[in-house]
């Protein structure tokens, strides 16, 4: 497989008691970025107009610029900021959008990584944003920012397909929630019910992220407010959006 | 299709919310522990929870004509005000609540919208917190505006001339809860909330590219 970014990460004495959550922090946000960019690259194989496959590569690049991005802040404060693609709430993911390019489905693809997975990374990005220190706080805020970027662009194709049969939108929505945010879900999840989430880089930062004044729950919970409110962008009516996130795991 | 009224509410106890999120997951999952229920219900913005009709079992007549069996179609738009934290401290956060809710009642069209429970004390009769109105009518009216809804214009309330045909499962602050607004009113007002209330009661308002688009998000 094609090498999507060096990180050339080189290991440096910790300069902070909070370097470890970031770490972690920082270890999911790479990894993030990192499928992202693979589902860009992805997405640019199915694209058949030549200016939506430089689009597609495009965006790729901008995803692993946000990586090298994170792994930087990562060095600043004296961590080696790990990632990995393969782990398995990730894998998961990566598969389910694999799914959509198997089926050449272009709007699903921009569902799952525009809609869901983009939802995900703007909330909790800002959330960081506003409690990480000096760089790494302003980083993550400007990443979010540049990825609800990415999520309004993809508004004007997404709410174009909808109004072309609302119902049959609505229900590839549904479909790829039921994968997708199933999977987004558990990863957000309180605790880690089912064993190591395989990024952090020992046990489970979850219970730590109060001392980096933050939380788990808050993570979980401006995600999901962010996905509700992107998906009543796209006109889906909030009764329906609403009984989907409340049948989600916990 | 647009609907004739909406109430916006939100729960009086974490048991109701419980309750509403039971229901939206369905008998076949278990039901949310409270710790999850406190931390997620904050985090759902407004919206419509579910449908409601009402309507009249008796014949009515206004003038000359004559409106029995009508019904109305509606929507509860819950603001998801969370229970623990109707004290000052979150009057910010829950007049934007309200106001969102609101901005869902006017998008699904709504004629008359009631504003329920800890709602229309926020807004305090000040109509002009609320979004662009367009041609909605917002009402601090709690069951006394589902009958005006039902009816067509102000009646002799009688609990006995009314159905509320509910196909609406949540039990919002305030509404449908007339023996509790009857014995409100039989007594002297007291405390904020009955007075703004009181003091809003007798007016109905009414008055209501993205250039950088790349190819791959100009698809059409």
């Amino acid at each position: 497989m094609e090498t999507l970014v060096g990180l050339n990460c080189s290991t440096v004495e910790c300069t902070s008691p909070n370097a470890p959550i970031w770490q972690d922090i920082l270890a999911q946000a790479v990894t993030g970025e990192l499928m992202a960019a693979m589902n860009y690259a992805s997405l640019s194989e199915i694209c058949d107009n030549p200016a939506e496959v430089a689009d597609a590569l495009e965006h790729a690049q901008i995803e692993r610029g946000h990586a090298a991005r994170f792994a930087a802040e990562g060095r600043k404060i004296g961590v080696d900021v790990s990632n990995n693609v393969d782990a398995k709430h990730w894998k998961r993911l990566r598969e389910e959008f694999l799914g959509c390019i198997t089926e050449r489905d272009f709007i699903g693809c921009l569902i799952v990584q525009e809609i869901m997975l983009e939802s995900f990374a703007v909330a909790s990005y800002a959330r960081v944003g506003k409690v990480a220190p000096g760089s790494l706080g302003t980083t993550f805020a400007s990443i979010a920012a540049e990825e609800e970027e990415h999520v309004d662009h993809a508004m004007e194709i997404l709410r174009a397909e909808r109004a072309l049969d609302a119902q049959r939108f609505d229900d590839k929505v549904y479909r790829l929630h039921l994968d997708v945010m199933t999977t987004l879900a558990k990863m957000l999840a309180k605790e880690c019910k089912d064993g190591h989430c395989e990024v952090c880089h020992a046990s489970c930062v979850k219970p730590a992220l109060f001392d980096v004044s933050l939380s788990a729950a808050e993570l979980r919970g401006a995600s999901l407010q962010q996905y509700l409110k992107t998906l009543d962008m796209l006109g889906i009516p909030g009764e329906l959006t609403l009984a989907w996130v409340a049948q989600l795991p916990v | 299709m647009d609907v004739d009224f909406a109430l916006i509410g939100h729960q009086e106890s974490w048991r109701a919310a419980a309750d509403v999120l039971a229901v939206l997951r369905g008998p076949e999952r278990m039901r949310l522990p409270d710790d999850e229920i406190r931390d997620i219900l904050p985090w759902i913005p407004p919206r419509a929870v579910c449908h409601v009709e009402v309507g009249s079992v008796f014949d009515t007549k206004i003038g000359d004509t004559k409106i029995g069996g009508a019904k109305a179609r509606g929507l509860y738009i819950d603001s998801f005000i969370p229970p623990d934290r109707l004290e000052a401290a979150y009057v910010h956060e829950n007049i934007a609540r309200v106001r969102a809710a609101a901005a869902c009642a006017i998008r699904d069209g709504a004629k008359i919208v009631s504003l329920g429970g800890f709602s229309s004390i926020l807004i305090e009769g000040n109509f002009d917190q609320l979004p662009e109105r367009h041609a909605t009518v917002f009402t601090t009216g709690n069951t006394l505006t589902v009958g005006f809804i039902v009816q067509g214009e102000p009646p002799q309330l009688n609990a006995a001339d009314r159905r509320s045909d509910r196909r609406c499962w949540v039990r919002p602050r305030s509404l449908f809860s007339a023996p509790r607004e009857a014995r409100a009113a039989q007594r002297p007002q007291r405390g904020a909330a009955t007075q703004a209330r009181g003091r809003v009661a007798s007016r109905w308002s009414s008055g209501g590219n993205r250039d950088r688009s790349t190819a791959l998000f100009r698809r059409s």
